[in-house]
């Protein structure tokens, strides 16, 4: 499963962060929906085993066309 | 004063544990405690609606629900009473059901929203694929400001690692750029 452009962190607690990240498991949970009294905005959680994450960046058209 | 009373029926539990409390007229039912004017009798046995001297409905031990059903039972024969507890079991067995379908429907429409999407990975080479992942993109970012390369992917049934590849390509060749990099 391992992607020769992805730097990998395996220790406990690592952790990314980023506007979209993409997760390759070979088992995913279903979506928890998570919140408390102070957050404003609720969250989803689920669960991935024997996974791998990695941030991914969008891109927008180029100076030059297709 | 009370003396025990066989003949009567309760309108409540038809129990014939009946006693009649002699000081105000009414017959009271040992089991569930429903209490009705002995003049109720005389409906039941085919008179006139009876309504208590005061005009005030009669009282029961058990309040609320209770006493709303015992004020409808005053003017109701046994038959009409049999057939209004069938329907009330009948509504409360509906409501129960009513219910199950709808945590069953909440279910099956989070199901159907989480449903995974096969998506059948092809193999190909970046010579072959380039062109098709080009051809999308020249389409998707009409309609769209931005692309991710999963979106590619998925979309394409490609490997990531393949369009991620592409993506670098187009990059350098300044077809594609990083957002706000």
């Amino acid at each position: 499963m391992s992607k020769p452009f992805l730097t990998y962190h395996t220790s406990e607690n690592d952790a990314i962060s980023g506007e979209r990240i993409v997760l390759e498991a070979r088992k995913l949970s279903k979506p928890t929906a998570i919140s408390d009294k102070t957050s404003r905005h609720g969250a989803q959680r689920v669960k991935a085993d024997k996974a791998e994450a990695w941030i991914e960046r969008a891109y927008v058209a180029g100076t030059r066309k297709f | 004063m009370a003396e025990s009373l066989q003949k009567h029926v309760c309108p409540c539990c038809r129990s014939s544990n009946i006693t009649l409390d002699t000081g105000s007229g009414m017959l009271i039912c040992n089991s569930c405690g429903v209490r009705w004017p002995l003049a109720e009798e005389q409906i039941r046995a085919g008179g006139t609606p009876f309504l208590s001297s005061a005009g005030t409905t009669p009282t029961t031990l058990i309040e609320g629900e209770k006493t709303e059903i015992t004020r409808f039972r005053m003017f109701t024969t046994p038959e009409v009473l049999t057939e209004i507890s069938n329907l009330r079991t009948e509504v409360n067995a509906l409501k129960a059901t009513v219910s199950e379908i709808k945590t069953e429907l909440k279910g099956a429409k989070r199901d159907l929203t989480e449903e995974i999407r096969v998506v059948e990975v092809k193999e190909m080479t970046i010579e072959e694929a380039r062109p098709l992942v080009e051809e999308f993109l020249r389409k998707y970012l009409k309609e769209n400001k931005q692309v991710y390369p999963s979106d590619v992917a998925d979309e394409l049934g490609l490997k990531y690692e393949l369009v991620k590849e592409i993506f670098d390509i187009l990059e350098k060749e300044e077809r594609l750029k990083r957002r706000g990099g």
